[in-house]
């Protein structure tokens, strides 16, 4: 029994971790297509800024939402004045934003040291059939399954999600209109940059604050990005689901680092098999059940 | 309504509307005819804002649009509707109708009844995925988008592409009546014959880049004249 929580908390935490950190590179992705090869220096800044935050007095969920909102201001700055000449040009964007993520991280080794004093993770310890769990992992935990649900409800209930995924389509058509692409870009560009600063802000207790720390986010949310496809929410839920169950029981059983050894070679083994992702999986079932259904109405 | 004055356009360094000059009065419907490749919809695009003008200059309501934006044209009333209709195929029906309810009800929430006062049939469609209605009800969908955002001018492109030929007479019935009832002006790109004889009252005829003829309703009705324009 005690062997199954600990395996479930293990798959439970590398998925909210995979979750937490590749949204928001899943969203601008997915929704502008522009690869954001310093989304890990943007979750850095997000744990620079709620370290800071905290040790200058703030609680840590205040310091949070300021590590977030300062990396989405950050971002909406680095629209203006970089990505918006960059909007659906991929190759582009990745060496401009390689760029970008070298000056930030070696930036931040300038400006603050090489690394920063932590701030403790609140709320202790828990005790669940024999183990301890960190209280703070259990909520983040809960964080994980919350975000998409969020997520979902404002790209599938607001006017902004509906005119985003509208721009994300056909922006020549959003454009004739009436909608401003370029303030729908420059808004997903903050969202995708606010969430990266969320996850930097969520894990810096967790974690040694250092300017080199985006890269530990990096590969694993590029792999979940990739193998999640280009539906920002469904390919990044159901991969991150699976990824997690693959790295959190590897780990278990071997090792962390078997663990992300497991994640890359799942990953090429996804992408021989399944070219677009787990959202064209998705997407695939979904349309066999529709056209069972319609299969069903015409027997009637 | 609509003021065009020796537009020049095109795509890059290709120049491929060569100074055209065209006027829409209030309440008008007119067409504008033209083989394939001479330059119509790119003249729309142009219009609407989408392609950045060379030259000329383009008035809407006595007011400048020349160097405005593409999405600053519905604020002032102008409805778009795309060459193969321009639907948001992942889009829900709802979904695609509530982006035409967005531009002029920014504050106010608008309603939906207008379209469904013409288009019964996609109401009856609404959750489901634009993507997989069939071309007449594409085509009927992207009237009614830009119909709720209550415009005074609507530019058609090629509305007959792809709709099965009842249904083309059915649209072209729906143009006349949102004309006549709503007193919507219409500038119409097209080469179904028998959509342009049915509801135009003149049109432009277009040949490499520039107006070559200007018809009276009595022309248009003129077989031969017309199809001269049309083919090769």
């Amino acid at each position: 029994m005690n062997t199954f929580i600990v395996s479930l908390y293990q798959v439970l935490d590398s998925f909210a971790f995979l979750m937490i950190a590749a949204i928001g590179l899943s969203i601008i992705y997915g929704m502008m297509g522009i690869i954001n090869m310093a989304h890990g220096e943007f979750i850095m800044l997000g744990a620079y800024i709620t370290t800071l935050a905290a040790r200058w007095g703030l609680p840590l969920g205040a310091a949070i939402l300021a590590g977030s909102l300062g990396v989405a201001i950050f971002g909406g700055v680095i629209d203006r004045l970089l990505m918006c000449r960059l909007y659906n040009r991929p190759l582009d964007s990745i060496a401009v934003t390689w760029g970008l993520s070298l000056i930030l991280s070696q930036g931040m080794l300038i400006l603050m040291g090489p690394t920063l004093p932590v701030v403790t993770a609140p709320f202790g310890h828990v005790a669940i059939g024999g183990s301890t769990y960190q209280v703070y992992r259990l909520i983040i935990i809960g964080i994980a399954f919350v975000i998409p649900v969020i997520l979902y409800y404002v790209f599938s209930a607001t006017r902004f999600g509906i005119e985003s995924r509208a721009t994300m389509q056909r922006p020549e058509s959003a454009g004739m209109l009436g909608i401003n692409t370029k303030k729908m870009y420059a808004i997903t560009f903050m969202v995708g940059s606010g969430l990266a600063g969320f996850a930097g802000g969520l894990y810096a207790p967790t974690m040694t604050i250092a300017p080199t720390m985006g890269q530990s986010f990096q590969m694993q949310s590029f792999v979940t990005v990739v193998v999640g496809g280009v539906n920002p929410l469904v390919g990044t839920v159901t991969s991150a689901g699976f990824l997690g169950v693959v790295q959190g029981l590897v780990s278990m059983a071997l090792t962390s680092f078997f663990g992300r050894m497991a994640l890359l070679l799942v990953a090429i083994l996804v992408l021989r098999m399944l070219p677009g992702g787990m959202s064209l999986l998705v997407e695939r079932i979904h349309e066999r059940r529709m056209e069972g259904k319609q299969a069903n109405e015409k027997n009637r | 309504m609509l003021k065009v004055q020796a537009l020049m356009s095109g795509y890059g360094k290709v120049q491929v509307i060569r100074g055209v000059d065209i006027e829409i009065k209030e309440g008008e419907i007119v067409s504008i005819i033209g083989r394939n490749g001479v330059g119509k919809t790119t003249l729309m695009k142009t219009i609407i804002g989408s392609i950045r003008p060379m030259g000329g200059s383009i008035q809407i309501n006595g007011k400048d649009f020349t160097k405005k934006q593409v999405y600053t044209r519905a604020a002032e009333g102008v409805g778009y509707v795309e060459q193969g209709h321009g639907i948001f195929p992942a889009l829900t029906v709802e979904e695609n109708l509530k982006i035409g309810l967005g531009i002029n009800n920014r504050k106010k929430s608008g309603d939906l009844s207008v379209a469904h006062d013409f288009f019964p049939i996609l109401f009856s469609r609404g959750k489901q995925k634009a993507g997989t209605l069939s071309g007449g009800e594409q085509a009927m969908l992207s009237i009614a988008r830009v119909l709720v955002a209550n415009p005074k001018l609507i530019l058609l492109d090629e509305p007959s592409e792809g709709v099965q030929p009842n249904i083309v007479n059915q649209i072209g019935e729906i143009i006349c009546k949102i004309n006549e009832e709503m007193n919507i002006t219409i500038l119409m790109v097209e080469q179904h014959l028998k959509l342009i004889q049915k509801i135009s009252q003149r049109a432009y005829a277009m040949d490499k880049g520039r107006i070559v003829g200007s018809l009276k309703r009595e022309e248009l009705l003129d077989q031969d004249k017309v199809t001269s324009y049309l083919t090769v």
